[in-house]
């Protein structure tokens, strides 16, 4: 039967999450009828692939009118084309934006231009997503990035209330914006084992720490706390008096440790402080911060403050890194 | 009289970027009402401009001006080198303002403000669709005038709902109003060749929204010379005839109504006001017994009688007419041409605008009755002992040439059904509705409606005080309740052959044994089971040339044998379904270049006054396994049908003739069981035959029919489903009807499993509109779909198959608390509801406050780039849908109730990439709570 015209629309936009879903990872819309007849072929419903067709158009096209609203999030709660409930709009802006793990990784790192956004492929070959897929989320990565990077204040906050984003999606966008920022090197070979996820606690952690934790206008929390990095300089006086921390160090940790690790300890102390303090002395370079990571790995503790501020840091990205 | 608008731009928003160098845009407005036109400041460099100064921009007109002229707001781009840029337009109909400033003296709004339209609404533009928003604010001052002579109706209000308006009391009914009103219409002047596609669509637009306004005043100044205060039951249509212009027509009932004064309410439903009291004793009634929606009955369709003998009409009245029905060669009746021609129906009426308390005869009452030129009602549903005896359908047609107007031909028209009425002993016609399908120059009008007995004299507020009576199954109430359905006429009398039986109920009367009516059910009325949609549908290929003279006469010849098949497919269907009446019946004729479709709809009902139905037979000209097989499966189908919708129960409780007649039904299957049952019987001796009753056997999920149950759970859900496809026309009338009758099942089953999610639903009986542009099919579905509470309690319904089991668990899960508190939350601009029904469940109407009607013409060069023409009708029909809401919104509704969407009107052009598309919805504007 061939058809010219077929539309259903209804006064309030009915959304089947299950199409949505669908769509957000980039199926095409036959690949979304042929997967939707599989899945009521497995319960036995017996829907014609037709009707389920029918649908699934109906959807697309209701996605397609959306998308363009759901590009300012703002706009869908203010635009009367489509009447939504709350939840709804939600839900689709939360899965608009959400983030597969797989691609964020391998968008690391990338340059965020129009002109890389052709270079895709790629991306969509390692992380096994749809080219759809990660255009989108290249898009919505670089819309977030390109929004708040000039904004003043907490970087997830301006975030969650410029796209109207869930908490933890809000901090995911967050950490990616702030490794853009800091321009860290993530892409290197070495670190490919490294998931988005390990990265996202890290660039917690340092976000926790090491920006300006005075918030104001004046304030962007992407940006490393100067001061905090040239303190870090004066750590160096740790190694020369390295006796007496390794006394207080190694007094401290005897009764936490297993005995072996402890011998361990005490044997390559000098060889770990060496390591650590010597990356904290550099961080106030630029180059030095952006290979903080491939560092970290490749060496792998009143300044007492700075010192627990940077091993706050240090130590939560190590216990990340190494997957302790 | 003089009358002055007001009218202040505040702001705009999410304007588009005209100006592409700067990203921005210099918006400035327009208003225009006739001849004057306004401009507001030029706001620079905004997309969300806001126009400080608060002045108001005032127009002093003459009255029926302000009733024909839209109010245009034009939002335009300033340039300072070359000629302003168009973004869109507001086109606003003063109407609505006019009726509510005449009739609300004790409104909520300033006793000096007169009526207000005031928020945002969007801004479209006929290349682009919706651009952006304009906040604006409407006020209408009128001047009070008690001229005699004057030319318009601003006191009449309208509705679009067919009842009395919940929440009114009707002090009496006038009568029948109609108008009709020709123009040219704008696409066919020869400026329309030089002028640019935007400028061409909106004359368009705006002439046919003055023509709308102008059949409404005219509508209104008929009632008002009646004495009337309001028309309900408001239909209106246009007929493009191309060439020959545009013709506007409108229908409705005259009415005196006043407000049923409510008290001041809080939040919750005070229990004394009359709809909340309805609404609660119908879900008394419906726990009650398993008795269903209130529709009427269908009793004697008259299609002209076709020469053919008519062994399977089961439907006593069905032969009503054997006058030479709805042809154009008919000649006049000599009883037809003495109708008194005497404009005015009512012999009282100064009973107008009385405020109410005391209950006035109506003007239309028994007496003259009789003397009306037409006493028809176009509502179709009434309060209870309103409707005496329901007669059965009748129906006239006639094909006639377009040439413009054609009121001589509607006269006869309904000249005509009068007669049938008549004929039928009925004192009149209710439910009646006209339409018209043109394909060129060949119009084939019809009109119908419900002969029926009705009793004037009734108390039309008794609904509240009668329901207590009612709500046990006693004896003198259910003799009530049945002689809706006894027959109006002796059995023996009348032209022609009748079945009649005796009433299953009270046993004193006859009834027929089927009862086919375009009314509602009565609500009174008692049935078994559910109610199910049900569509049939016919079709006939055309022989002759299609256009004058001889596919006039072709169409004419056709006709006949059309309705006599669509008949007969509709008898059967109901009888598959186990039913034996059928309410709502709205028929749709289209004719296309090639063929001739005719589509029934309406909802099935067990009525418990009428016999059960036999299941069906099949007389076989030799007894092939074939025959038994389709006898063996068509059996089957009828058990299982009658099962699903509840009919095999409560026939224990019926006495006497009920019983027998099921012991037969239980009988083996055998070919010649019924062969003496005519009505029911299916000759294979075609191999069509054998295709119809083989498709008779397929089961398809019929949805339920909404019959006013519990409150519902959450707002009612309105749409409308588009479907177009090619309609391949091989070999005769049989398979054409076949292939459509395909086309029109698909489109269902879209429906249906599209609202699965809504699960579970009822649906409100759904409207078709039925076109055949060139060789393809074109079918509007709209209706609306009413969740139900309770998942777990109510019946399973839209389908018998298990695709919804899914849905079921979870709405389970999601509990009614959740929705709870939803129902619960006053409705705010955010949420408009969209209705097809004349009140919305679980609700209460605080304030009914207007009709409205909107119309729009879309184009675009880019039906491609918007996914298609599918894309493109979505685009555009989610933008008609978005600016009803905002003029609801803005005129200080949350709901819009008997919402209709008509005229949908689409053309396209493939090799330019281009689409046009004609669209019109409309309704009652009302204030809701929960």
């Amino acid at each position: 039967m061939y058809t010219e015209v077929d539309v259903f629309v209804s006064n309030y936009t009915l959304i089947d999450p299950e199409i949505y879903q669908l769509w957000i990872e980039g199926c095409s819309s036959s690949e979304a009828v042929s997967t939707l007849h599989q899945r009521g072929a497995a319960k036995h419903l017996g829907t014609s692939v037709e009707l389920i067709a029918s649908d699934v158009l109906d959807h697309y096209r209701t996605f397609a009118l959306l998308e363009r609203l759901l590009t300012v999030p703002s706009k869908l709660t203010e635009q009367m084309i489509f009447q939504l409930d709350e939840q709804t709009k939600h839900m689709l802006i939360e899965k608009y934006y959400d983030l597969d793990d797989a691609v964020i990784r391998e968008l690391l790192g990338r340059k965020l231009s129009s002109r890389h956004r052709k270079d895709l492929d790629e991306v969509a070959e390692r992380s096994g997503a749809p080219l759809r897929c990660c255009r989108r989320q290249f898009d919505n990565v670089r819309r977030v990035f390109k929004a708040v990077e000039e904004m003043p204040g907490n970087v997830v906050a301006n975030i969650r209330s410029t796209f109207l984003l869930s908490d933890p999606l809000a901090k995911k966008y967050g950490a990616v914006v702030f490794i853009a920022c800091m321009r860290f090197e993530t892409a290197k070979r070495k670190l490919q084992y490294l998931s988005f996820n390990d990265f996202y606690h890290c660039a917690q952690a340092i976000m926790g720490s090491w920006t300006y934790c005075c918030t104001g206008p004046e304030y962007y929390d992407t940006e490393m706390d100067r001061e905090f990095l040239l303190e870090l300089r004066e750590l160096r006086i740790l190694l020369d008096k390295e006796k007496e921390h390794k006394h207080l160090i190694c007094m401290k940790l005897k009764p936490k440790l297993l005995e072996k690790s402890y011998q361990e300890l005490e044997l390559n102390f000098r060889l770990y402080t060496r390591a650590l303090v010597g990356l904290a002395c550099n961080l106030h370079r630029g180059r030095e911060l952006r290979s903080l990571f491939i560092d970290l790995l490749e060496r792998e503790a009143d300044l007492k403050n700075v010192w627990e501020r940077y091993m706050r840091v240090i130590s939560q990205c190590l216990l990340t890194m190494y997957h302790i | 009289m003089p009358g002055k608008i007001k009218v202040k731009v505040l702001a705009g928003r999410n304007l588009p970027v005209m100006d592409r160098a700067s990203d921005t845009t210099d918006a400035f407005v327009e208003i225009k009402f006739g001849g004057v036109t306004h401009k507001t400041d030029v706001c620079r460099k905004s997309l969300n401009p806001h126009w400080n100064n608060t002045e108001w921009y005032r127009f002093e007109v003459d009255e029926s001006e302000l009733q024909d002229e839209p109010l245009q707001l034009r939002l335009m781009d300033h340039d300072t080198y070359s000629a302003n840029d168009a973004i869109g337009k507001v086109v606003i109909s003063l109407a609505p303002l006019l009726a509510r400033e005449a009739n609300n003296p004790k409104s909520t709004t300033a006793p000096h403000g007169g009526a207000v339209l005031s928020g945002w609404i969007p801004v479209f533009d006929t290349m682009h669709g919706i651009r952006g928003e304009l906040n604006v604010i409407v006020k209408v001052e009128l001047f009070s005038d008690f001229n005699k002579y004057k030319t318009s109706s601003c006191g009449v209000q309208f509705f679009h709902c067919p009842m009395i308006p919940p929440g009114y009391r009707a002090n009496s009914i006038h009568g029948f109003v109609e108008e009709l009103v020709v123009n040219d219409d704008p696409e066919y002047q020869w400026i329309d060749k030089i002028r640019t596609p935007r400028a061409s669509n909106e004359a368009r637009q705006v002439a046919f929204i003055k023509l709308s306004n102008q059949v409404q005043r005219l509508v209104g100044l008929k009632a008002a010379e009646l004495g009337a205060n309001a028309v309900v039951g408001y239909q209106q249509d246009f007929d493009l005839e191309g060439e020959a212009g545009v013709v506007a027509r409108a229908v409705g009932t005259a009415v005196s109504i006043t407000p049923i004064p409510t008290p001041s309410y809080p939040n919750n439903i005070p229990p004394c006001t009359q709809q909340s009291e309805r609404d609660r004793d119908r879900c008394d009634k419906d726990k009650g017994s398993p008795r269903h929606a209130r529709h009427e009955s269908y009793g004697g369709r008259d299609p002209p009688n076709p020469p053919a003998p008519a062994p399977a009409m089961q439907n006593p009245s069905l032969n009503a007419t054997s006058t030479p029905m709805g042809i154009h060669r008919r000649s006049s009746d000599s009883d037809l041409s003495v109708t008194p021609k005497g404009g005015s129906l009512n012999t009282s009426a100064g009973n107008v605008g009385s405020g109410g308390g005391a209950i006035l005869r109506p003007s239309m009452n028994s007496n003259n009755l009789d003397m009306l030129e037409y006493p028809f009602l176009t509502m179709t549903e009434f309060p209870p002992g309103f409707i005496v005896h329901i007669g059965g359908t009748v129906c006239a047609r006639s094909v006639k040439l377009a040439e413009g107007g054609g009121e001589g031909a509607w006269a006869e028209l309904r000249t005509e059904l009068r007669a049938h009425a008549r004929a039928l002993r009925c004192n009149a016609v209710i439910a009646y509705s006209d339409s018209a399908a043109i394909c060129e120059d060949v119009c084939v009008l019809s009109a119908s409606g419900t002969a029926a007995v009705i009793n004037l004299d009734c108390d039309y507020n008794v609904e509240c005080e009668q329901t207590p009576a009612q709500s046990g199954p006693k004896g003198g109430a259910e003799a009530d309740a049945c002689s809706a359905a006894h027959v109006p006429y002796a059995p023996g009398s009348g032209p022609y052959r009748a079945e009649l039986s005796l009433c299953a109920q009270c046993r004193r009367a006859r009834v027929p044994s089927v009862l086919l009516a375009t009314c509602a059910k009565p609500s009174t009325m008692p049935t078994h089971g559910k109610a199910v949609t049900l569509t049939a549908v016919a079709a006939r290929v055309r022989r002759a040339p299609p256009t004058a003279e001889p596919g006039a006469r072709d169409i004419s010849d056709q006709l006949p044998f059309l309705e006599y098949e669509l008949h007969k497919l509709l008898l059967a269907k109901l009888r598959m379904q186990g039913a034996n009446a059928l309410f709502s019946l709205c028929t749709r004729v289209a004719v296309g270049e090639r063929c001739v479709v005719a589509l029934a709809s309406g909802a099935a009902y067990r009525l418990r006054a009428l016999p059960p139905p036999a299941p069906p037979a099949l007389k076989a000209s030799e007894s092939d396994r074939d025959a038994t097989e389709i006898q063996r499966a068509l059996r089957d189908a009828f058990n299982a049908n009658k099962a699903a919708n509840g009919y095999d129960v409560g026939v224990s409780d019926m006495s006497g003739g009920g019983a027998l007649a099921e012991a037969e039904g239980e009988e083996p299957p055998a070919l010649d069981l019924c062969a003496d049952k005519d009505a029911c019987v299916l000759e294979l001796d075609e191999a069509e035959d054998v295709e119809t009753a083989k498709s008779l056997c397929v089961r398809r999920g019929h949805m339920r029919v909404y019959s006013r149950p519990p409150p519902a759970r959450a707002p009612p859900l309105a749409f409308a489903q588009v479907w177009r496809a090619r309609l391949t026309l091989s070999g005769q009338g049989g398979a054409a009807s076949q292939a459509a009758e395909r086309h029109v099942a698909r489109a269902l089953d879209g429906v249906t499993y599209k609202l699965r999610r809504l699960n579970p639903c009822a649906l409100a009986i759904p409207k078709f509109q039925l076109e055949l542009p060139e060789d393809e099919i074109q079918l509007v579905v709209s209706g609306t779909a009413i969740p139900l509470p309770e998942p777990g309690a109510a019946p399973r319904d839209l389908r018998d198959d298990d695709i919804f089991a899914l849905d079921e668990e979870q709405l389970l899960r999601n509990g009614p608390a959740h929705d709870e508190d939803r129902n619960l939350v006053g409705q705010i601009p955010t949420t408009v509801s969209l209705t097809t029904l004349s009140d919305v469940s679980g609700s209460r109407a605080v304030r009914r406050i207007c009709a409205i009607r909107l119309l729009f013409v879309r184009e675009t060069t880019t039906v491609r780039e918007m996914g298609g023409l599918s894309g493109f009708l979505h685009t555009f029909t989610c933008e008609v849908l978005a600016i009803a809401r905002a003029h609801t919104a803005a005129l200080g509704g949350n709901a819009l109730t008997s919402f209709y969407l008509t005229q949908l009107m689409l053309q396209d052009n493939a090799h330019k990439n281009q689409g046009q598309c004609l669209l019109s919805v409309g309704g009652d504007v009302v204030q809701i709570t929960y």
